[in-house]
């Protein structure tokens, strides 16, 4: 069974970016131009992996993570945020709102899947 | 993994133009004296958006100014500065630095980074400014670059995701077990964890164990625990690649469905075989009409199912081509403001009918003309503020665009409350210019003067407009398109320019008409009405041609059994129908023996298959499959006014 992948991010080209990269190594992406819209769809598929941008409309990355977090669906399923800013603010935000790892932008593609397969093979 | 990022490129590249469009919107709109939060954030994300991408597609140019930009947004929507207008000026200014920056990359030509160093030097300078003063912190571009640029390994993981209090769900308690047994493993691996950390550009938590090389993970153990085949797991990664290859065929599909670039060559070739299939239809629907309704009822109503099918395929190719009005009108927020600031003048510029759709090939041919009609508005139009007061008006003017769809046609107005045209002055000017005149002109007539070329009615010619060579171009512009332009005016009150344009191009509603016995077509768009005349009506004025009282206005009557040499026309006017038509404010009445009906007709250029002939716009083929003219209205209209002159 191929692993469900949920792209959060506002960005079109970030989304078809990511989902391209994935999909060519197989896993299914669900993609998602938002938070609200994330988590919606979260809700209702099945997901292995979540990658969420943080600065979006409507609802945004942290956001998102911690109502995902109180799903109980999703509360062991791991979380990347795709973020530009990697300071330690961002980080500790990102950990205290449920997130299991970060993954700096701009990243490369086979970063990214590198850092995809770490997580859920 | 070896990567074409070029293929997303082209997403890239609509999506910055699509923020920077957005950021530009918002940034016209916004009160700078107590800014929107919402609005703010609306444009720091857009900017951090354009940064995301370029950085990722490599455009480094941009990256860099969208870099030091975003600082300073950052800190507009923090509140740590304040917004003045001079910032947003600057801000305005970097997104056209962006947009300029853009177009070298989509042109794939070399980017001029000058542009990008002053505008950063600029935000630098406000970026740093106060911040002594109100952030605690001051964030030093160098060092903001710096965090991007430094050996930050991008990622990692955090140590103590929260785990799950209740694990309700069976796939979990498995997952709760592997995690358990791997834990040991896991206390190890998370030592190299750290470290690779640091070196890499991303990070994770605890419980999510690093990859050996040979795909021995828990999620692979979960699958093959939940499975209740018991294959082993060679097997299972085999089918897993399987797997692989039917979805990655499925999503190729799926993204194909989602949107396509297509030759824009590719769809007026689609366009002119609807048109062929339009043309067939009606020959069909010719053919049956003689036949008997009763004995042939099956092909009857199959012929007007394929009616409605065909004007249901003709709208749908018709609408691949249509782009919303916004897209024009989106930049004149922007001339408006850069104009009120040059010239001190408080306009308003009101936008309306912004979804009303137009032919795609009109979208830049529209852009010269408008904004040269709302430049004209902005510096003749509307008076200065002491002139408004005194003339009881409000200060603020108003400029008003507005798109909408009448019939056949898109209609697009540019409208003002300023002073309206000057009738004397037009004329003065006219005179002057040596160009044909006369006090005795309507006021339509004398509007239309302004599109003679030569013609300017400004005393001094400003940076705006006045060298008098736009007024013509507008014409001629709306002209190629197929349009007309009208224009009302009303002294001291302002002024209404209005652009008529087909819906396309390639297929026209026209009015079959009879002459004699020629058959010829009259565009729908510039029939006013048609009438059966009463005797008493009719006036014949002598070496002036015949008139026709329409309700007291006396209309000039065309034969064009005399312009065009058609024998066997009714001679006696009153037996006729006159069609009134209506071209650049002007209007005449058409002598016609016979309405034939209404019609979609594909236009043949004669132009190019013959050559020009004075009078008609082109030819099509009817139902019957003979070649039919498409009459020039605005051609006839010249023609009786000539005639006029040498008569009169």
């Amino acid at each position: 069974m191929a692993k469900t992948i949920l792209a959060v991010d506002d960005s079109r080209s970030m989304r078809q970016m990511v989902s391209f990269t994935l999909k060519g190594a197989g896993y299914d992406v669900i993609e998602a131009v938002d938070g609200e819209d994330g988590f919606e769809k979260s809700k209702s598929s099945t997901v292995h992996l979540v990658l969420t941008d943080q600065n979006m409309p409507n609802m945004d990355g942290l956001t998102l993570i911690k109502s995902l977090r109180g799903l109980p669906q999703h509360k062991i399923t791991p979380i990347l945020m795709l973020t530009t800013e990697s300071s330690d603010e961002m980080k500790s935000a990102g950990k205290a709102a449920g997130a299991t790892g970060w993954l700096v932008k701009p990243f490369d593609p086979a970063k990214l899947l590198m850092v995809v397969k770490k997580v859920i093979g | 993994m070896s990567f074409d990022k070029s293929q997303f490129f082209q997403v890239f590249y609509e999506e910055t133009a699509e923020h920077l469009g957005t950021m530009e919107e918002l940034l016209l709109g916004l009160d700078i004296g107590s800014p929107d939060q919402e609005d703010l954030n609306a444009i720091f994300r857009a900017v951090h958006s354009i940064k995301g991408g370029a950085g990722t597609f490599g455009f480094m140019e941009m990256t860099d100014v969208a870099h030091i930009f975003e600082s300073v947004l950052d800190r507009v929507r923090k509140g740590t500065l304040k917004t003045t207008k001079d910032m947003v000026d600057l801000f305005l200014e970097t997104g056209d630095v962006l947009n300029t920056v853009l177009a070298s990359y989509k042109a794939e030509e070399p980017v001029n980074s000058e542009l990008g160093s002053e505008v950063c030097k600029q935000l630098n300078v406000v970026l740093n400014t106060e911040a002594e003063a109100e952030l605690p912190k001051p964030v030093l571009v160098e060092e903001a670059l710096a965090e991007t640029l430094e050996e930050d390994p991008g990622f990692g993981f955090f140590d103590d995701v929260p785990e799950p209090e209740i694990q309700t769900r069976p796939e979990e308690v498995v997952q709760a077990i592997v995690q358990e047994q791997e834990k040991d493993k896991a206390d190890e691996k998370e030592q190299e964890q750290a470290q690779e950390n640091r070196k890499q550009r991303y990070g994770f938590s605890g419980p999510i164990h690093a990859t050996d090389q040979k795909g021995r993970r828990e999620t692979d153990r979960m699958d093959l625990s939940l499975d209740a085949s018991g294959e082993p797991l060679e097997v299972q990664a085999g089918r897993r690649d399987a797997d692989r290859i039917s979805i990655s065929k499925k999503t190729a599909r799926v993204e194909a469905a989602s949107s396509l670039r297509i030759d824009i060559k590719k769809v007026d070739q689609l366009f002119n075989q609807v048109g062929e299939v339009v043309i067939t239809q009606a020959m069909l629907a010719l053919m049956a009409s003689k036949l008997d309704p009763v004995l042939h009822e099956n092909i009857h109503s199959g012929l007007a199912e394929l009616e409605r099918n065909t004007r249901e395929l003709q709208e749908s190719v018709m609408s691949i081509r249509m782009v919303p009005c916004r897209n024009v009108f989106s930049r004149f927020p922007r001339l408006i403001r850069d104009m009120q600031k040059k010239f001190n003048k408080e306009v308003a510029l009101v936008l309306l009918g912004e979804e009303t759709e137009v032919d795609k090939g009109f979208v830049e041919k529209l852009v010269d003309p408008l904004t040269h009609l709302v430049r004209n508005s902005f510096d003749h139009g509307i008076e200065s503020a002491e002139d408004r007061l005194k003339s009881g008006k409000v200060e603020k003017a108003t400029i008003t665009l507005r798109a909408s769809h009448q019939g056949g046609n898109v209609v697009i107005e540019v409208s003002d409350d300023g002073k309206g045209l000057n009738r004397e002055k037009i004329l003065h000017k006219a005179r002057e210019k040596g160009i044909a005149s006369s006090e005795s002109m309507t006021d339509q007539e004398v509007w239309q003067l302004i599109f003679a070329p030569g013609l300017s009615t400004t005393e001094k010619v400003s940076d705006l407009s006045g060298r008098g060579v736009g007024m013509d171009v507008v014409k001629k512009n709306v002209q190629t398109m197929g349009g007309v332009v009208d224009i009302e005016s009303v002294t001291g009150q302002g002024s209404r320019i209005i652009i008529r344009l087909p819906l396309t191009l390639a297929i026209i509603e026209g009015m079959v008409i009879r002459i004699g016995v020629e058959t010829y077509i009259l565009p729908l768009i510039s029939i006013v009405e048609s009438i059966r005349p009463g005797r008493a009506d009719l006036s014949k004025i002598l070496e002036k041609g015949e008139l026709v009282n329409l309700r007291g206005e006396y209309v000039p009557v065309i034969r064009l059994s005399e312009i065009l040499g058609i024998s066997g026309e009714e001679n006696d006017i009153s037996q006729s129908v006159l069609v009134i038509v209506e071209s650049e404010g002007g209007r005449v009445a058409i002598v016609v023996d016979e309405l034939i009906g209404q019609q979609q007709v594909v236009i043949k250029s004669l132009e190019q298959n013959f050559m020009k002939v004075r009078g008609i716009a082109g030819a099509t083929i009817l139902g019957n499959g003979h070649v039919a003219f498409i009459l020039d209205v605005r051609g006839l209209l010249k023609f009786s006014r000539r005639r006029e002159v040498i008569l009169g």
